[in-house]
This record gives C-alpha cells, sequence and structure tokens, in this order.
C-alpha cells in the first residue's frame, strides 16, 4: 500500500508481503514516478479522464484509489485478486479517522500515526483470511 | 469504441499513428503527444520491472499490459525486436491483445518487416499496412 500526497511525493508505505530488491529510495522514486505518469495518463487521453485507475502487468496489479484532495491511494496486489477497490475505499475511510482527525497530524506530512497502522493491519488480515 | 493506435520501435521514434476517433486534443503537434506516449510508456515498464513481486511464470522479466483509467483503456504490446504497440480504446472494451497480435503478425510483418525498402528507422509508408490496419480495425466488434 502506497500513499502519495498531492505534490507527488510519498507519504507513507507499508508492505504486506516481502518485494524483493526494493531500498526506500525505491518506493519513492516509484511513487513520484506513479503520480506524473498519472497526470501524463491524463494529458493523453483521447477524452477527459480523471487519470490511471488499474495498472497491469502480468504478475501483479495496481489499484488506484484518487480523493478529491488529490491524494492516490495506491495498493499492489495478485491478478487474481478482486475488490481492490473496495479495499482502497476502506483505506480511506480509515485514512480519514485516524490520520484526518489527528489534531498533530500536518496535511501531505508523511503519516506517522499508530492507530492508522493498527487499523490497516487489521483490513489486511481480514482481506487476507477471505 | 477504438480511439487511436500507435507504433514506435526501440528508439522511441513513432512508425505509426492512426486516430479513428478523438474528441479531446491536448496538444499542438503530433509529435509531442506521440513522445509523451513513449515516454509513459517507458517509465511505466520500469516500474513494473522494479515492483514485481515475483518473477513470472514464462520467464524472463515481468511485462507491462495495459492500463484502465475511469474513461479509456491503454492496450500495449512489445515485440522481440522492441516494436511497441499501444491501443487506446473505451474503458468497456476487453482484453485486445490478440488483436494487436494479429495486426502485428500478419500486417507488420508481411507489409513492413518484409519490404526491402522500408528501414527501421523511419515512419511506415507502405499503403497496402495502412490499409489493411484500417479496415481490421473498422472491421473489429468493439470498433463503433
Amino acid at each position: 500500500l502506497f500513499v502519495i500526497n498531492k505534490a507527488g511525493g510519498l507519504i507513507y508505505s507499508k508492505d504486506f508481503a516481502s518485494l524483493p530488491n526494493m531500498s526506500a529510495n525505491d518506493y519513492l522514486r516509484v511513487a513520484s514516478m506513479f503520480h506524473s505518469l498519472h497526470a501524463i495518463s491524463q494529458n493523453i487521453a483521447p477524452i477527459r479522464s480523471g487519470g490511471i485507475e488499474v495498472l497491469s502487468a502480468d504478475t501483479f496489479n495496481i489499484c488506484c484509489f484518487r480523493t478529491a484532495t488529490n491524494i492516490k491511494f495506491l495498493l499492489v496486489v495478485e491478478p487474481s485478486t478482486l475488490g481492490s477497490d473496495t479495499m482502497l475505499k476502506g483505506v480511506y475511510d480509515r485514512y480519514v479517522e485516524y490520520v484526518l482527525k489527528n489534531p498533530f497530524y500536518e496535511v501531505d506530512m508523511p503519516i506517522r500515526c499508530e492507530l492508522f497502522d493498527v487499523e490497516l493491519e487489521k483490513l489486511v488480515a481480514e482481506a487476507n483470511a477471505r | 469504441m477504438i480511439f487511436n493506435l500507435y507504433m514506435f520501435n526501440r528508439e522511441g521514434k513513432c512508425l505509426f499513428y492512426k486516430e479513428w476517433n478523438r474528441p479531446r486534443k491536448a496538444y499542438k503537434k503530433p509529435e509531442e503527444d506521440q513522445k509523451l506516449v513513449y515516454g509513459m510508456l517507458f517509465s511505466i515498464k520500469s516500474i513494473v520491472q522494479k515492483l514485481s513481486p515475483k518473477a513470472p511464470s514464462h520467464g524472463g522479466a515481468p511485462r507491462f499490459l495495459g492500463f484502465r483509467t475511469d474513461v479509456y483503456k491503454l492496450h500495449y504490446m512489445e515485440t522481440q525486436t522492441g516494436l511497441r504497440f499501444a491501443l487506446l480504446t473505451d474503458a468497456a472494451a476487453d482484453d485486445m491483445h490478440d488483436e494487436l497480435r494479429h495486426i502485428h503478425a500478419h500486417y507488420y510483418v508481411d507489409f513492413v518487416a518484409k519490404n526491402p525498402l522500408q528501414s527501421m528507422s523511419d515512419s511506415i509508408t507502405s499503403d497496402a499496412f495502412v490499409n489493411h490496419v484500417n479496415k481490421y480495425i473498422t472491421s473489429l466488434n468493439s470498433f463503433k
């Protein structure tokens, strides 16, 4: 899971399975690249578009949920996974609850809220159990 | 509905571009648009290589297949020779990879690759290729 702010910077990342050969810098780079590609995809669009929602490769898919405030939630999943968009909305709900309503959190800053982490783990554990 | 088709060679030059439907043009020259598309595909390919959680079953590198936005879908195919195809359709279209393979195997190989006058770094000049591709695409179910 990655969360990208409206400037394109990575503000949160969490691995639920290990990703080989990815350092912290790589995450930052990949997230910013995705942000720019999302913008380019809107530019080249033959009709007015809201940007990439699902990017498919043969070993994984990236699902993207874009909020009205231009925050992007990215989920890297296996191709056979269904319900990623419900999951992303669930993540967004928890983002609103534990991050935005946190009076110590400044918008667009890296997310360091414990409760957000805890709730995300619960959400993923439920999803993986199903 | 099929919007347009781009074909790039390994260096990034656009060898072929055809649009059937394009309500929105955000560029002044088609070259800018083509370069943007190529750059985007190149970056997506490198992200896919980096982010892939496991090696693909067919051996070799993880491949990018395409992406979908809320209103359009881009289907991508790359051949072993480095030739890249990008087909933009509406979001409801099914997987168009077979169609892309058909275009490559039947029209490109026959009219372009086998053409002794066609150099790899020039855009495609063969009328037969253009006509066949046009006829094929307009005859597809997804075309409307």
